[in-house]
């Protein structure tokens, strides 16, 4: 409840995170994308997944 | 829709809530320094300084080259350098513990509190960063307990061996330097008492008979590079230095060289998350954020049942653990992406392999913030020397001396800490660089896990910016 009745005052700091939250968030989403991708090929191919 | 539109979307709040007045944010108060930019501007060009750095280390760095340390021999530094180290640091302590006992109760009077939080605490992080471990030549115990080992060789009976010291147990690592750093932190930061001379007199008293003790039961390297907390802490920064002294013969090195072979122990990454996280929670706890937060802890503990100092010493404990767990975290989330492109690892092997990279970033966090403190406060020791028990004796003629607080103004004490605070990351982006060069031999592995190490270093340079800010605002 405190950290809602104070968000004015702390909200803008996040501005601090943006740059590494952009960037963990683009690897992450690269990640699950090239997950996805792997498990597709390795379903179509029958291939075994790399090591 | 374009990636480029998404970006926009995703920035746009940000921007927002970037723009409104600072009074939002800040009631009003007007910032310390001058400075030409937004604060936040400057963490996001400090974002894009390690984005291009680390396209450079991609361009320019392809073969590990740190990884066997490269040095040069440059004179003999003999035992007597250890006598007069251990002079000078034995009269150090006994001057310090002496002006805590005997001295006037006043903080700002008395040398004890200077010497501990200023000298000690910062000028030596300073000095082991640019000279090397200083704390080994000037450990009172140390050269207490090698003073007493070479005194005992000496008069024990012909033929008689010296008891062996017990053998350290490999699962306790350097946790006892994690508690020693832990707990120095907490009473800085947390206690109320932290200025009281006669207090840390009697505690600098109590450790150094802990380290008496320790140096006993498992001989004076052993403890001293696991148990002394202060030795390792110091011993962590001192391997950034361009010099190293090593069986008597002091050798030039590249700073950061000796680094990559950091011995990584059960509890140094914690040590290391325990180092960065005392100086952010330092910063935070004078931030917007932390000053809404306290007085609502405060009241639950004191709901508790607990007295209001108390109350307000356990909601300050609590927010210091949250530092040191938020560090962690950041380091966490880092690991767990190298480790999405090698399986091959645990997170624990990781989190070692990539530890070392954490000093340079624990040493500008230290330096950015405790600058001031160091530039301003450093001074008065001209005068607390002079007049150690603040009786009003002037023993070396200084004692009339003050502090000029014209030498650096607030604003070059922020472009200060911002290159300290973009440099330290620049290093400890090399190192991570350097590491993952020789763990993967280049290739995409070695290019996904350093765009990890990438957002842990903007994260760590995003998180000191907005302390710096929050203690400039």
């Amino acid at each position: 409840m405190t950290l809602y009745a104070h968000v004015g005052h702390w909200a803008v700091s996040l501005i601090y995170a943006a740059p590494a939250i952009l960037l963990a968030g683009a690897l992450a989403v690269s990640t699950i994308r090239q997950r996805r991708r792997e498990a597709a090929r390795r379903a179509a191919g029958g291939e075994r997944p790399a090591a | 829709m374009t990636s480029l539109r998404r970006i926009g979307l995703l920035l746009t709040p940000l921007i927002a809530l970037a723009a409104l007045p600072a009074t939002a944010s800040a009631h009003g108060l007007v910032g310390k320094a001058d400075l030409p930019l937004p604060t936040w501007l400057f963490a996001w060009a400090a974002a894009v300084v390690l984005v291009i750095s680390f396209a450079a280390l991609g361009l320019l760095w392809q073969q590990p080259r740190l990884q066997r340390p490269r040095e040069r021999r440059l004179f003999a530094l003999g035992a007597w350098a250890d006598v007069l180290g251990g002079v000078v640091g034995i009269a150090f302590f006994a001057l310090l513990v002496y002006s805590g006992l005997a001295g006037t109760p006043v903080a700002t009077a008395n040398f004890a509190p200077t010497a501990v939080y200023v000298a000690f605490w910062v000028g030596l992080v300073i000095a082991s960063a640019l000279f090397g471990d200083l704390f080994r030549l000037l450990s009172p115990w140390r050269a207490l307990a090698r003073a007493a080992a070479w005194v005992a060789g000496r008069v024990r009976p012909a033929g008689a061996p010296l008891p062996e010291p017990l053998a350290w147990p490999r699962r306790l690592g350097q946790w006892p330097a994690v508690v020693t750093i832990a707990a120095f932190a907490w009473l800085e930061l947390v206690s109320v008492d932290r200025d009281d001379p006669q207090l840390l007199a009697l505690l600098a008293l109590a450790y150094a008979a802990v380290q008496l003790i320790g140096m006993s039961v498992w001989g004076i390297e052993t403890w001293s590079r696991r148990g002394d907390g202060f030795t390792v802490f110091f011993g962590l920064f001192a391997r950034v230095a361009p010099l190293t002294r090593r069986a008597g013969v002091l050798y030039l090195r590249r700073p950061l060289d000796g680094l990559p072979s950091l011995e990584v122990l059960p509890g140094t990454v914690a040590l290391l998350c325990v180092m960065i996280g005392s100086t952010t929670f330092d910063g935070a706890s004078g931030g917007p954020l932390w000053t809404d937060l306290a007085p609502h802890l405060q009241d639950r503990f004191h709901d508790l049942g607990l007295g209001l100092t108390s109350a307000g010493e356990a909601a300050f404990t609590v927010g210091l653990l949250a530092c040191f767990l938020l560090v962690a975290l950041v380091y966490r989330i880092g690991i767990a992406g190298v480790r999405t492109v090698d399986r091959e690892r645990s997170a624990r092997e990781l989190a070692g392999a990539f530890a070392h990279t954490l000093v340079p970033i624990a040493l500008a966090y230290a330096v950015a913030h405790y600058a001031s403190l160091l530039i301003y406060q450093g001074q008065a020791l001209g005068f607390l020397l002079s007049d150690p028990l603040g009786d009003g004796s002037n023993l070396l003629g200084t004692a009339n001396w003050t502090i000029d607080y014209t030498v650096i103004s607030a604003t070059g004490i922020w472009y200060l800490q911002v290159v300290v605070i973009v440099l330290g990351h620049i290093g400890a982006l090399v190192l991570a660089h350097d590491r993952a060069l020789a763990l993967y031999r280049g290739g995409r592995a070695a290019l996904r896990s350093q765009l990890w190490m990438l957002a842990v270093m903007i994260a760590f340079t995003g998180l000191a910016l907005w302390l710096i800010s929050a203690a400039n605002a």
